[in-house]
């Protein structure tokens, strides 16, 4: 365990953020730039604050998808990953199916999904699943396969079915590597969610943050760009935060990555 | 004492016996040439050798890890998936309590990482289908008579090495094996620790009536902890020699400081030095 680290430690880096929006805003002030160019810090929160209406609507839409689409690539990630590790044969029968899913650039496939899938809502979802959902494959079949040569002896020795092989030996190995799968999904769900918003455009009546950006952007508003890319960007740190936490007490008592982990 | 060879047969039934064994593997290496030995019941013998002479193979084969390309491995586990190949509705309830019958320790603990102490000594009865609640009264008795009362909660990265392998013997213990296979499994603890743990191990094992294959490259481990040691020579291996260590159990801590034991590791570093002579390169580390 190491030492809890001192105060000046811990407020860090939120001294940093700090420092660069004071910069930031220094910057404006001092060269007189004008807010539909960019826009100080100060004037962000106020325009968030003036449209907090019309865009907490849109950031809850955004919000479900994003949230949608990481627990369906959750579900979907282990149990292929899952089915892949019973059945060798399946894996090299679809995995070159996941990989080109995952590098087909979704801005191109989106407006695609669009068309094919009627509910504009199940087609964003489609859309972030197909960005989140293969970092938790990929890493999760690595890690059904990580297991200890000599724990495999001994399933083997005790003669453990395959199923019981799976659940105590296979799946708790891929663990650590599941949630490190995850944490790189939670932020691709919700770039995946913007993305194929951003494609569907501004249009329709229920619409996330993406369509608040486009609008704005139409409109010259910068401001209210920047307000709404703020939200995003503190649904992305919430997004890591919960997933750091959730990493922490999936594997804080007997992990090494949790163990020494800087505090 | 010391005889050349083919080892003699003990006075009670054979539990674990290799008959002219080879093994080679895919890679082409001969890890083991005509390999003849028998383990009674309730017997502790150890293999001893140097490194890469094959001792841990002898082991994995009396695990029916592994199969011999030449030779026959007669062995409570060996029949077990052997009958289970034959018919599975027959042998079904056979196979079932042979199962139970041959334990394996590892130079490393090999514990899961994930599960406490007790879910870690528990997984041998889980994989025969008993349930924690089942099974708690056994695992709570083999964790206190390995000294781990205390510690059933706790994390196998909490634990000390000495602590850790106690756990990996209580798991194969917790099943009463009739046969208890060690792959130097003291070999990387401290000589205190080490000491404590041959004492320790001779009590578990004693009136069990369970047999143990101890493979060691420690002559002063091989003597104090069995009756028979078994000297195997490398490349390929096979077994040499045979040491018979007369001396009652139970043994203490005092029987290392006898001229007995003084004599038997002389004889065997003997042996050992015989047999590995050939080696062009003279890899004798052990002493």
């Amino acid at each position: 365990m190491s030492p809890s680290p001192t105060l000046p430690a811990r407020l860090a880096p939120a001294a940093v953020i700090l420092a660069l929006l004071l910069g930031w805003e220094l910057l404006v002030r001092l060269f007189h730039i004008p807010a539909y160019t960019l826009p100080a810090p100060s004037l962000v929160a106020s325009t968030l604050v003036a449209n907090f209406g019309s865009l907490a609507g849109s950031w809850w839409v955004t919000v479900k998808i994003t949230a949608g689409a990481l627990a369906l690539a959750c579900a979907g990630g282990a149990l292929i990953a899952g089915m892949f590790a019973l059945s060798p044969t399946l894996e090299r029968a679809l995995f070159p199916v996941a990989v080109v899913l995952q590098v087909t650039p979704i801005v191109a496939v989106a407006p695609l999904i669009l068309i094919y899938v009627e509910s504009t809502t199940a087609a964003l979802l489609l859309c972030a699943w197909i960005v989140a959902f293969f970092p938790i494959l990929s890493n999760t079949v690595i890690g059904l396969r990580a297991t200890d040569p000599n724990l495999r002896d001994l399933f083997r020795l005790y003669r453990a079915t395959p199923w019981q092989r799976l659940a105590l030996l296979r799946a708790p190995t891929a663990l650590p590597y599941f949630v490190a799968g995850l944490k790189i999904s939670g932020g691709l769900s919700l770039i995946g969610a913007v993305t194929a918003e951003m494609v569907a455009g501004a249009a329709g009546r229920e619409t996330g943050l993406a369509s608040r950006i486009l609008e704005a952007s139409f409109r010259t508003e910068t401001p209210k760009m920047f307000a709404a890319l703020a939200l995003l960007v503190a649904t992305g740190v919430l997004i890591f935060w919960l997933l750091d936490a959730l990493s922490r007490w999936l594997l804080g008592p007997w992990h090494a990555s949790e163990s020494s982990r800087p505090q | 004492m010391l005889t050349a060879q083919p080892p003699s047969t003990p006075s009670s039934a054979p539990l674990i016996t290799l008959h002219q064994v080879g093994k080679r593997f895919d890679g082409g290496l001969q890890a083991l040439a005509g390999v003849s030995l028998v383990v009674a019941a309730g017997e502790f013998v150890a293999l001893l050798g140097p490194s890469g002479c094959g001792k841990s193979t002898v082991l994995r084969l009396a695990a029916g890890l592994d199969a011999p390309s030449a030779g026959t491995v007669t062995a409570p586990a060996v029949q077990a998936s052997a009958s289970r190949m034959v018919s599975h509705s027959v042998s079904h309830t056979i196979s079932h309590t042979i199962s139970n019958s041959t334990a394996f320790v590892f130079q490393e603990p090999t514990l899961m990482p994930w599960a406490s102490v007790f879910d870690n000594v528990w997984l041998p009865l889980r994989l025969q289908g008993q349930s924690r609640a089942t099974a708690s009264a056994t695992v709570r008795q083999v964790l206190a008579s390995v000294g781990l009362a205390d510690f059933d909660t706790a994390y196998p990265a909490q634990l000390s090495g000495g602590m850790k392998m106690r756990a990996s013997i209580a798991r194969a213990l917790v099943t009463q094996p009739q046969v208890l296979l060690m792959d130097e499994p003291f070999a990387a603890l401290d000589d205190i620790t080490r000491q404590r743990l041959n004492t320790d191990l001779l009590q578990w094992w004693q009136g069990k009536g369970m047999a143990a294959l101890f493979v060691t490259h420690s002559v002063a481990e091989a003597v104090f902890l069995s009756q028979r040691v078994l000297v195997m020579a490398a490349r390929p291996g096979r077994v040499v020699a045979e040491v018979a260590i007369d001396h009652p159990y139970p043994r203490h801590a005092d029987f290392r400081h006898s001229a007995q034991f003084a004599q038997a590791c002389r004889t065997l570093g003997d042996a050992l030095v015989l047999a590995n002579s050939d080696l062009a390169n003279g890899d004798l580390a052990t002493r």
